[in-house]
């Protein structure tokens, strides 16, 4: 079944075209992986598929239903938003974190009933995170706030999740343990559209990857065939090598760095990294 | 310790420091005197009437009053206080940010140099803060950009402009008669509330503390920042203009009833909410209790402490800002 859907979508700010042209279908249960350079639009047609922004022209439907007449409660119920890791100002506990997600159900003056805090119980406890109910959202890992934020989507009762870079800051284990979360709930029926800067994660998890480059998509299929080493190569402009790792499971790696003779000091052209050694000394 | 305990403690402090304050005053009246009194009114015990009658008007006419005042006025600034800093996220916003105190203050300017009449002042002191906060509200409203510091900027813009406005009047005023009274008005305090004064605002200051206090979780919701809150099925831009709409009348009227009075609406939210946590379904009405606690105390420290009366906004300035430094090193509780 169709779960989210952009016909011919164009958006801008301030009159420069970020989204040209955009056309996708998301397909229940599959897991989207969103990839291209900085400033290639993915965040923002994330944002413009959650109806954050009305496009400029053409439409964003929702199981057939187009965004726009939907209120934003209704929209909440469907399709949650997990933003990138953030620093909340606010010293909120986790579990009023994940009962935020609550919020489109409750009325007007917006009490929680027993049900809400049954569910947001409940929710923690299938991320297994019930132990981190009353520590506070802004002390605990990187990891944790990542579960605490995806707690709060699945309380929404939302079956598509729009996730923004969610492996971004987070350790190699947590890394991990966060694609294992996803593809578990995937398999329970949740549909994931997320942006990642990684091939990789998306040829561990994804079963569907779009590319994208300066507002366009460039390439859309399953993961296996749309990430190959001309795509991808092309996409950041640096030599990447797939290599088999044995039983089809395939991984990326940057050819220049493979390359013993080529990553040797002397041959390293500075001029080209001039802005990646800048960050490393400012 | 239970919330609701701190909660019970609080509202009971409140409850005892309200009744201590009928005895406070030049003229000496104690709780037992309060007592015969009230069962005086209430059962026809036997009472001088010359007695009953001093006791009467100094209670209704003069006391209580001012009690009112300090305790509505109190909570006012401080939930208005913790509305703009949980809507702005940001622990420096206090209720004049978008510059209702400067609007208020140049619209009682105008009016003392315009009538005599106390109603004209109050009136034209509460419409001016109005009207500053709209002018900000549609100044943001020009440019693109991020909404929330657009306002804030927009504020200080409207603030300074009426805060220039303010000086205009001043010089024009008469030295000898309107300077002063406007001087003396801007410190702020309740030397001149009366009974009818207070029970014409204050409703109006409970009713938007209420409403404040019911929508409370979509404050909540708000301080995720704008995307998330909409994600989360929140009418933002309705929902903030709520805020500013109430918490503007609320101050305003603070403002119509005594003045300027610094600090309540920036100190009061960060004290409760280090002791109470930032969930604002909480927080708020916990502020209100604060904040009409702390300024019943400093009202009455300064119509005693000293043989002249200090003017409240300078007391509760003098007051504020050591606590406020005193807590700073621990002011970051609640706030991640």
């Amino acid at each position: 079944m169709e779960k989210v859907q952009a016909q011919n979508v164009c958006f801008g700010y301030n009159g420069s075209r970020v989204l040209h042209e955009v056309s996708l279908t998301v397909e229940t249960g599959c897991i989207l992986s969103l990839l291209g350079p900085n400033g290639s639009g993915k965040t923002t047609l994330l944002k413009v598929l959650l109806g954050l922004y009305p496009p400029d022209s053409g439409q964003i439907l929702l199981e057939g239903d187009p965004v726009s007449e939907l209120t934003p409660r209704q929209l909440a119920r469907k399709i949650a938003y997990v933003p990138q890791t953030h620093k909340m100002s606010f010293a909120y506990s986790v579990f009023d974190v994940v009962l935020m997600g609550r919020a489109p159900y409750t009325s007007i003056f917006s009490r929680y009933s027993k049900e809400d805090y049954d569910i947001a119980m409940e929710t923690m406890d299938r991320l297994s995170i019930t132990k981190l109910k009353d520590r506070i959202y802004t002390e605990v890992s990187g990891g944790e706030r990542q579960l605490a934020l995806i707690g709060r989507a699945l309380a929404q009762g939302a079956d598509t999740l729009v996730m923004d870079e969610p492996l971004t800051g987070l350790d190699y284990g947590n890394q991990i343990r966060l694609l294992e979360c996803i593809k578990g709930l995937s398999c329970e029926g949740y549909t994931f559209i997320e942006t990642t800067h990684f091939p990789d994660h998306a040829l561990w998890i994804s079963n569907r990857a779009v590319l994208m480059r300066q507002g366009r998509i460039v390439a859309d299929g399953a993961t296996q065939s749309v990430i190959n080493e001309q795509a991808i190569s092309d996409l950041y402009e640096k030599d990447i090598a797939i290599l088999d790792v044995g039983n089809g499971v395939r991984t990326c790696m940057p050819r220049s760095l493979l390359d013993k003779q080529a990553s040797a000091c002397h041959s390293f052209d500075f001029q080209e990294a001039g802005d990646v050694s800048h960050s490393c000394f400012s | 310790m239970k919330k609701s305990f701190i909660f019970g403690v609080l509202a009971l402090t409140l409850g005892a420091a309200i009744l201590l304050s009928f005895t406070q005053g030049r003229y000496p009246l104690h709780l037992v005197d309060l007592w015969h009194y009230l069962q005086h009114v209430l059962f026809h015990s036997p009472m001088a009437d010359e007695l009953a009658n001093r006791i009467g008007v100094l209670l209704c006419d003069i006391r209580l009053p001012r009690i009112l005042a300090a305790v509505v006025v109190g909570a006012a600034l401080s939930v208005s206080g913790v509305t703009f800093q949980a809507m702005f996220v940001n622990p420096l916003v206090s209720p004049g940010i978008l510059g209702v105190l400067a609007g208020a203050s140049f619209g009682a300017a105008l009016g003392m140099l315009l009538s005599t009449e106390w109603a004209v002042v109050q009136v034209s002191a509460f419409s001016f803060g109005m009207i500053a906060v709209g002018l900000a509200l549609l100044l943001s409203h020009f440019y693109k950009g991020d909404r929330l510091l657009l306002l804030i900027l927009s504020g200080v813009i409207s603030g300074s402009l009426f805060t220039a406005m303010l000086s205009i009047i001043k010089y024009l005023a008469d030295p000898y008669d309107q300077l002063p009274a406007i001087v003396y008005w801007l410190m702020g305090g309740f030397s001149m509330i009366s009974l009818d004064t207070i029970s014409t605002l204050a409703p109006g200051i409970l009713i938007g503390i209420l409403i404040i206090v019911a929508f409370a979780n979509n404050l909540n919701l708000l301080t995720m920042g704008e995307e998330e809150a909409r994600s989360l099925g929140i009418r933002v831009r309705t929902m903030r203009l709520m805020f500013i709409v109430v918490a503007t009348l609320i101050s305003s009227l603070t403002v119509a009833i005594g003045g300027i009075i610094g600090w309540v609406g920036l100190v009061i939210p960060h004290m409760s909410r280090m002791i109470i946590g930032p969930d604002n379904r909480v927080l708020l009405p916990f502020s209100a209790l604060m904040g009409a606690l702390f300024l019943l105390v400093v009202d009455n420290v300064s119509r005693q402490v000293f043989t002249v009366e200090i003017p409240l906004g300078i007391l509760t300035s003098l007051l504020g800002i050591p606590a406020f430094a005193g807590v700073l090193r621990v002011a970051r509780k609640g706030w991640g």
